[in-house]
């Protein structure tokens, strides 16, 4: 064993070393999802309930505004909802991932810091999973169809798994670099949301002359790749593709780096 | 085998926490720096642990004898110098830290085993034994934040010495719960310090540290004082306790 270099390191250390983290990383973030939903009384199916209650809510005022059916807008504002909250676990999870851990990093040598963020991704992700589930099932009871294009939406959710943990990590190693970020990051969080096509249709920024402001927004690339499945029953336009690649083969060296970058001055900035 | 190389080690004071220092430290891919009001904790060390060496490590709180441990292992990456180890390596210290409250003694066991290397199937074989070793009993399917301190250490000991390393650190041997579990926490270390290549251990019980080392190191301001067989180093800090009191 070599430290602080770390680059000596052979193959098969490298092959066991994601061995432990991922089991860590599952380990701990099956007992918060146990921890969650135990301590309440309707356990996971908040999961379902939160978004659905959300979507019940703002369907009701939109429909008037846009003079839609309910029906039609919820699927798509569930499907949004589930997505967005998934997003936002991951940053806020990320952000306290280091210090939820200070107690391990600060007494077990050898653990890489990705499991910290990466238990945080996980957590959130079977939550996501468990919402579009249910999604899907409203979806299904209100449209009454299931096409081929669905099986899009299983590729989509490897790309949002990805993109979860490489926010994780990134939040993980800026919030506990820079305490104020979580200022900085809440904001523009809320920001983000609001120029999102997520309680409205892409249109209403298109026939506004923002279209530009869809092309920038990551999230609504890898937003459209799962909803246009699920709720249209369409496969997405390649673009939507091309740009979430992009999307991650940006965040996920990023992500990378950030962590190596910082594996000795974690401990310190805790 | 443990070889320190002019290893110094500053944790980062007010001016550390500093925006524009950490980003330089993160694009250096540096840790700490050191500045004015930084704690310097090691100074320029260099030394060689050989394999079948027990080195008992002495000194003042504060004069940096976690913190040397804490480097030899890889939790504090020098600041300056290197620091290269043979073997795998365990630690005990701080053992009542780093546990899920709400979890329950079985989970965080699981958790603490994964941590320490495992792989879950091999934990999974490890833990009947383990929780045996922690005679909690029924205690271990609640919350563990309805543990006492002494329940703590006990959970905590018992999977931190389920696996016997090369390269054994020890801080303080721990005094775990009760005087039966003592005496049984006692036995179960004095093995893996047998079995051990190597044995680094910290303790303020100089018939502890005469008894299981022969050598020792006097740390004293982050740097190594003296260095040489256990009885003469003990000798010389006792003397300079005495003469400072």
């Amino acid at each position: 064993m070599t430290h602080p270099s770390g680059e000596t390191v052979a193959a098969p250390r490298t092959r066991e070393t994601l061995r432990q983290t991922l089991s860590i990383a599952w380990q701990l973030a099956r007992l918060d999802l146990v921890r969650r939903y135990t301590s309440t009384g309707l356990g996971i199916l908040w999961a379902i309930l939160s978004p659905l209650g959300m979507s019940l809510v703002i369907g009701a005022v939109f429909a008037q505004v846009f003079d839609q059916g309910l029906a039609e807008f919820l699927p798509y504002l569930f499907v949004n909802l589930t997505l967005w909250a998934f997003f936002v676990a991951c940053l806020e999870g990320g952000a306290i991932a280091f210090v939820a851990a200070e107690g391990y990093i600060k007494q077990v040598p050898n653990v890489s810091l990705a499991a910290y963020p990466l238990r945080m991704a996980f957590g959130a992700f079977a939550a996501l999973c468990f919402g579009l589930l249910a999604a899907a099932l409203v979806t299904l009871a209100l449209e009454g169809r299931v096409t081929l294009a669905w099986l899009g939406i299983l590729p989509a959710l490897v790309a949002w798994l990805i993109f979860g943990i490489a926010l994780s990590s990134l939040s993980a190693v800026l919030n506990t670099m820079v305490r104020d970020f979580a200022y900085v990051q809440t904001v523009g969080v809320q920001a983000l949301f609001y120029a999102t096509p997520i309680m409205y249709p892409p249109e209403m920024l298109v026939s506004h002359g923002l279209s530009w402001l869809l092309t920038l927004n990551p999230v609504y690339h890898l937003l459209m790749l799962v909803r246009t499945p699920m709720v249209f029953g369409d496969l997405p336009p390649a673009s939507h593709y091309i740009a979430s690649a992009i999307v991650l083969a940006v965040l996920v060296p990023l992500a990378v780096f950030a962590l190596r970058r910082s594996r000795s001055s974690v401990v310190f900035w805790l | 085998m443990i070889e320190l190389e002019q290893v110094s080690l500053h944790f980062p004071g007010k001016a550390g926490l500093r925006l524009r220092d950490r980003l330089a430290g993160f694009f250096n891919g540096s840790a700490a720096r050191l500045d004015e009001d930084g704690v310097r904790a090691l100074h320029e060390i260099s030394l060689t642990i050989k394999t079948g060496e027990r080195v008992g490590v002495i000194g003042w709180n504060g004069a940096g004898k976690t913190t040397l441990l804490k480097t030899m292992c890889g939790i504090y990456t020098p600041t300056e110098g290197h620091v290269r180890v043979e073997g795998d390596v365990a630690s005990l210290f701080e053992l009542a830290t780093g546990f899920e409250m709400e979890a329950s003694g079985h989970d965080n066991m699981l958790t603490r085993a994964l941590l320490l290397g495992m792989s879950r199937k091999e934990a999974q074989e490890a833990l009947p034994a383990i929780a045996e070793f922690t005679e909690l009993g029924d205690a271990l399917e609640r919350p563990v934040k309805t543990y006492s301190f002494g329940m703590f250490l006990r959970l905590a000991f018992a999977v931190s010495t389920a696996i016997q390393p090369d390269v054994l650190l020890l801080d303080e041997i721990v005094a775990a719960g009760d005087a039966r579990f003592h005496a049984k926490a006692q036995k179960r270390l004095d093995g893996m310090v047998d079995q051990a290549s190597l044995v680094v251990l910290i303790s303020h019980d100089m018939d502890t540290i005469r008894a299981m080392s022969d050598r020792c190191l006097w740390i004293e301001a982050g740097e190594v004082r003296e260095d040489g067989p256990t009885e003469a180093v003990i000798r010389a800090y006792a003397g300079s306790v005495a003469a400072s009191s």
